[in-house]
């Protein structure tokens, strides 16, 4: 295993990510830290939860009656979703880190199960790992939210899932921490044969977010849909780092992510699909928009296919652009105010990522925080 | 109501397209503005609506006694002018209801009138949709996005009705809309109709005016309005064409 370096902007997977902000942090292990007594409450309309803090399952934190009825336990972390530790520093530094492992129920969940992940100390790593695994056939709904102190941690949080033949699985990833955190997410996913995968991060107000999403399409007739959305404010800075593998025939992709941008605000998008040899049929589609609401923020979009099957249809496109006057005037045309006319569209450019997504009911929460308070209609 | 006296307008930094217009709309008249392609119907319709691509180079647009050359599309909005888009414009992600309900509230606030909250502005539009033939889901769908052309049309006559205008301006509002669609939306039109009311209809044919009977018919050619008459002026431009009046 070739000897990886804490990265750096010479690298094009970070080239656009402030890794200044990184470089203060300790890359001793992590400490545990005492049990907060503050922690959120569940979100209404969830079958349960659990809560994971600093690598571990705080049992007396999560949700007993679901302890009971879910398989849990730790785990060396399965091959696919180790490649990245193969790649990417922060990903590495899970190598001596205990993944755990939850095995959803051979059912069909009618609620979605939260899973909250609990970040916190003053510049302190937080490092996390969980494997989820969707049985054969089964559908659930994964609620995941990553909160936090208000101090400056690094939240490290690595995720697997595996999707198995048949199976179903929506996951709505909200990240809720403080304004000082730096939050780098990595999720690994496989799909089965028939089997169906949604997800979506809604991020927050975090100094630094990246999120990395990677999925490898094993099955024939899977299909995948990773969405984000994002609305950055002050010197915020937000980073989508995706990669769709068709590895078999007639499997199908899509990707979908949104980013408003006001104050000083950084973002940028890097998303992949690579088709292989043979996976004739694929059916892959990629659009990333930003919207620039001043000129001081700063975008950068690049899609990117690799293909080397015959028959696939692969469509992308990256969009970076401000608010389109006729609409601006197609409002204030019908008596609203031109701040609230610009805040209704910047609305509507997020909503539609949203909706589109595995679920709307439970975005209220990012919408009532991030949306309704940086945009007041 | 509305005076407006040698108008000359032009895109900004453009050449005048209005090039000296003299129309006065008295409150309770309907008035049409027919004009074959390129006469600048669409354009006299934005101006009055204060689109930012254009600019009064010349004249006076005298609204209530007020010159309103100068004020802000929310501003006329508000005091009570209602422009009906030929293409209204699609706006993915912001809902329809809620569009409405801020639009309504706006005016109720500038008259200061209370505002509505969305379970007595669900009653409004409700009633309001079935006027208008209106399947409830326009309620939620996104605001003109995905509509078919009459569509649009009919959603632009939903916000009128809502709104209830001093003066509505409708540029080709009967375009792309099928025989029913036309007489759902003229009875719109017509529900509008009133002493403190006025209506100008911008349009390329006789049929809506079958419908909904104007008072004075303009044909505006080059900038100019170069003929004024009664309703049977339309009928003799749909037999006889616009070059019997242009030539």
């Amino acid at each position: 295993m070739s000897v990886l370096n804490e990265p750096t902007r010479q690298e094009e997977a970070w080239r656009y990510i402030e890794t200044s902000f990184l470089s203060g942090h300790p890359k001793s292990e992590a400490k545990l830290q005492p049990r907060r007594d503050n922690l959120p409450s569940s979100r209404p309309q969830v079958s349960g939860r659990l809560v994971f803090r600093h690598g571990l399952l705080d049992q007396k934190s999560s949700d007993p009656k679901t302890l009971d009825k879910l398989q849990y336990g730790e785990m060396t972390a399965p091959e696919f979703m180790t490649s990245a530790r193969r790649e990417d520093w922060y990903a590495s530094r899970h190598e001596n880190s205990k993944t755990h492992f939850v095995e959803l129920p051979k059912e069909v969940g009618e609620q979605p199960l939260e899973i909250l992940i609990d970040h916190q100390g003053a510049e302190s790593e937080n490092r996390n790992s969980v494997f989820f695994r969707a049985p054969r056939g089964s559908e659930h709904q994964l609620l995941i939210r990553t909160v936090g102190t208000n101090e400056n941690y690094l939240a490290n949080l690595e995720w697997g899932v595996e999707v198995e033949d048949g199976a179903h699985l929506k996951v709505l990833f909200d990240q809720e921490d403080g304004k000082e955190a730096i939050v780098l997410s990595s999720m690994r996913a496989t799909l089965g044969r028939d089997a169906n995968l949604e997800v979506q991060c809604l991020s927050g107000q975090s100094r630094l977010i990246r999120h990395r999403l990677s999925a490898d399409l094993m099955g024939e007739n899977s299909e995948v849909f990773l969405s984000g959305v994002g609305l950055c404010d002050h010197e915020e800075s937000l980073h989508h780092f995706i990669q769709i593998n068709h590895k078999v025939p007639n499997a199908r992709s899509r990707q979908l992510f949104k980013v408003a941008m006001q104050g000083e605000a950084r973002s940028s998008f890097d998303g992949t699909i690579e088709v292989d040899r043979g996976a004739d049929g694929t059916d892959a589609n990629q659009l990333c928009r930003y919207l620039m609401l001043n000129d001081k923020v700063r975008a950068s979009a690049k899609p990117q296919l690799k293909i080397y099957a015959d028959d696939v249809a692969c469509a992308h496109g990256a969009t970076i652009g401000q608010l389109e006057d006729e609409e601006r005037f197609y409002l204030v045309s019908r008596g609203l105010d031109p701040a609230s006319s610009s805040a209704l569209l910047v609305r509507g450019f997020v909503t539609e990522v949203l909706e589109e997504g595995p679920m709307l009911e439970q975005t209220k929460a990012w919408q009532a925080r991030i949306l309704e308070t940086r945009l007041p209609l | 109501m509305l005076k407006i006296e040698k108008l000359q307008a032009a895109v900004v930094d453009g050449d005048d397209i209005l090039k000296g217009i003299d129309l006065d709309v008295k409150a309770g008249e309907v008035h049409a503005i027919m004009g074959p392609n390129g006469s600048g119907k669409s354009t006299t319709s934005k101006v009055l609506a204060g689109h930012p691509s254009y600019e009064v180079t010349g004249g006076k647009i005298f609204f209530d006694g007020e010159d309103i050359a100068e004020l802000d599309p929310q501003e006329r909005a508000l005091k009570g002018i209602f422009m009906g888009f030929q293409y209204p414009t699609e706006i993915p992600g912001v809902n329809n209801a809620q569009f409405l309900r801020m639009a309504y509230n706006a005016k109720q606030k500038f008259l200061g009138l209370d505002e509505v909250d969305a379970f007595d502005f669900e009653a409004i539009l409700t009633e309001k949709m079935a006027e208008l033939s209106m399947n409830p889901n326009f309620k939620e769908r996104m605001l003109n996005s995905g509509y078919s052309g009459g569509e649009k049309k009919r959603n632009e006559i939903l916000q009128m009705s809502i709104l209830e205008p001093k003066l509505a301006i409708l540029d080709e509002t009967d375009s792309g809309l099928d025989i029913d669609a036309l007489r759902i939306v003229a009875e719109g039109i017509n529900r509008l109709r009133g002493p403190e009311k006025a209506v100008i209809l911008i349009t390329h044919y006789q049929r809506l005016l079958d419908y909904v009977k104007p008072d004075v018919v303009h044909v505006l050619s080059e900038g100019k309005i170069i003929k004024s008459g009664g309703g049977e002026l339309a009928l003799e431009l749909e037999a006889q064409g616009y070059d019997w009046v242009t030539s």
